[in-house]
């Protein structure tokens, strides 16, 4: 009962103290460095730490937070593109990058966030074709992505990379460390 | 049906469902208390924002740094004759407040509000401030600071705070006149970083470099004269019929701190 409690202020903590650190990067941080996505680096450090599905949640409740802030967007473009994307890197982490190698971290990273960019980029051309309101610059919001790709990326690899010197246990239920295997989902 | 796939339908179907409640307004008291928690921690990483921000200063060599220690000495010298310049100079600004207040109080409702955060979304140029509609605001609120200057229109309002669409977001438009011979008029958008565009003017209309762009109060709940800023460049092609300007908002948009929302213009 307790350790539930103890669970679940953890959790609450979790997703506040990484909604904070999100907004404060984006605040603080020069320009490019600001385009650092926090909450995807938490939330994808924590999947290749504890290869857990509570991601998944983590990323709809921190994103819930997030969209109330933004205004650029209907409500709900980012909450359904992050929470599928992590979603879609949880299964890819699951079945596909089932090695724990460092690399991973970097490839899980780049390939969940061009995800999450392909889904909200699409969900902005279903937008203009419906309202034809919005007025984007496309190019400056595709060097912003890839900015975002590269820092995030780069980060969860490092912190990956540290953990797992640190704390090699996490690579134990890899059957390959050191290799990419790949697995394909059973049919 | 496999397990993953029923947790791919259910998890999509919790997503549809909490931006169906969200339009429909039943998740407001949990948005509150979210905002309750985020706001204050953005008010106070706002201000760290606006006070240090990125004014880190790099130095390539010991002399530059020696340069730069000796400047801000005869620099320091100059700002202690400047304190007794200031002293006399808050007496008489505080005379001119109590006349500005005078002033406004007799053509618009005023509110004064604290920016609190700004936009987190690469598409957008937005504030945060910390009034709402408990304070009286409403969606399409012109908000201004110093002497007139206008930044942006409320574009969201919440119980206690507001998210203001400054004018270089690329969704803003706001009818302005130019302070031309011909007093032309026109619209300004922004998406143009951190500069805004002014479009339709026409084009047998005499416009100049420095030219002041000021609202026309064709838009409405948006008084007429709000300083925008002044025109830097001119775009003219011989086979339309509009010209455009580039301007330059008179006032640093990135670093906003107090400002005035206007919420019955005249």
């Amino acid at each position: 009962m307790l350790l539930n409690i103890i669970k679940t202020f953890g959790v609450a903590l979790a997703i506040f103290l990484s909604t904070i650190l999100h907004i404060s990067i984006a605040y603080i941080l020069p320009h490019p460095f600001s385009f650092l996505n926090v909450i995807f680096f938490m939330i994808l450090t924590f999947l290749l730490v504890f290869n857990r599905g509570f991601v998944v949640w983590l990323t709809f409740f921190t994103h819930f937070i997030i969209e109330l802030y933004i205004v650029s967007t209907p409500f709900g473009v980012i909450l359904f593109a992050s929470t599928m994307s992590i979603l879609f890197a949880f299964w890819l982490y699951k079945n596909i990058l089932t090695n724990h190698a460092w690399y991973v971290g970097v490839v899980l990273s780049i390939i969940t966030l061009a995800f999450y960019r392909t889904l909200y980029i699409l969900s902005l051309l279903i937008l203009i074709l419906v309202s034809k309101e919005l007025v984007i610059d496309w190019v400056s919001l595709l060097i912003s992505f890839l900015w975002e790709i590269l820092f995030t990326s780069l980060v969860v690899g490092l912190v990956y990379t540290f953990l797992l010197l640190a704390w090699p246990s996490i690579n134990k239920k890899s059957s390959g460390v050191g290799s990419f295997r790949l697995i394909l989902p059973k049919k | 049906m496999s397990s993953k796939l029923r947790t791919f339908i259910n998890i999509t179907i919790v997503v549809i469902l909490t931006i169906v409640l969200h339009y429909v307004g039943w998740l407001r008291p949990v948005e509150n208390i979210f905002r309750n928690m985020v706001n204050p921690a953005s008010n106070i990483i706002y201000n760290v924002y606006v006070r240090v921000g990125d004014n880190h200063e790099h130095f390539e060599s010991v002399d530059e740094l020696k340069a730069s220690y000796e400047n801000l000495k005869l620099d320091l010298e100059a700002r202690k004759i400047d304190l007794v310049q200031f002293e006399l100079l808050q007496e008489e600004n505080l005379e001119l407040k109590k006349q500005l207040e005078y002033f406004l109080g007799n053509n618009f409702t005023h509110l004064g509000a604290q920016v609190i955060g700004k936009n987190i979304d690469p598409l957008g140029s937005t504030v945060l401030i910390n009034r709402g509609s408990n304070n009286g605001l409403k969606i399409g609120d012109p908000v201004v600071v110093s002497q007139g200057i206008l930044v942006g229109l409320v574009a969201t309002v919440e119980e206690n705070s507001a998210i203001v669409r400054l004018i270089n977001d690329s969704q803003s438009r706001v009818a302005v006149t130019l302070l031309n011979k011909d007093r032309s008029i026109g619209l300004i958008e922004g998406g143009f970083g951190i500069s805004v565009q002014m479009n339709f003017i026409p084009q047998n209309e005499s416009v100049t470099i420095g030219d002041i762009v000021v609202t026309s109060g064709l838009t409405r709940d948006i008084p007429k004269g709000l300083l925008i800023g002044q025109v830097e460049t001119i775009t003219r092609e011989a086979y339309q019929p509009f010209q455009n300007a580039i301007l330059t908002p008179s006032t640093n948009l990135d670093k906003l701190f107090n400002v005035s929302v206007i919420i019955e213009p005249d």
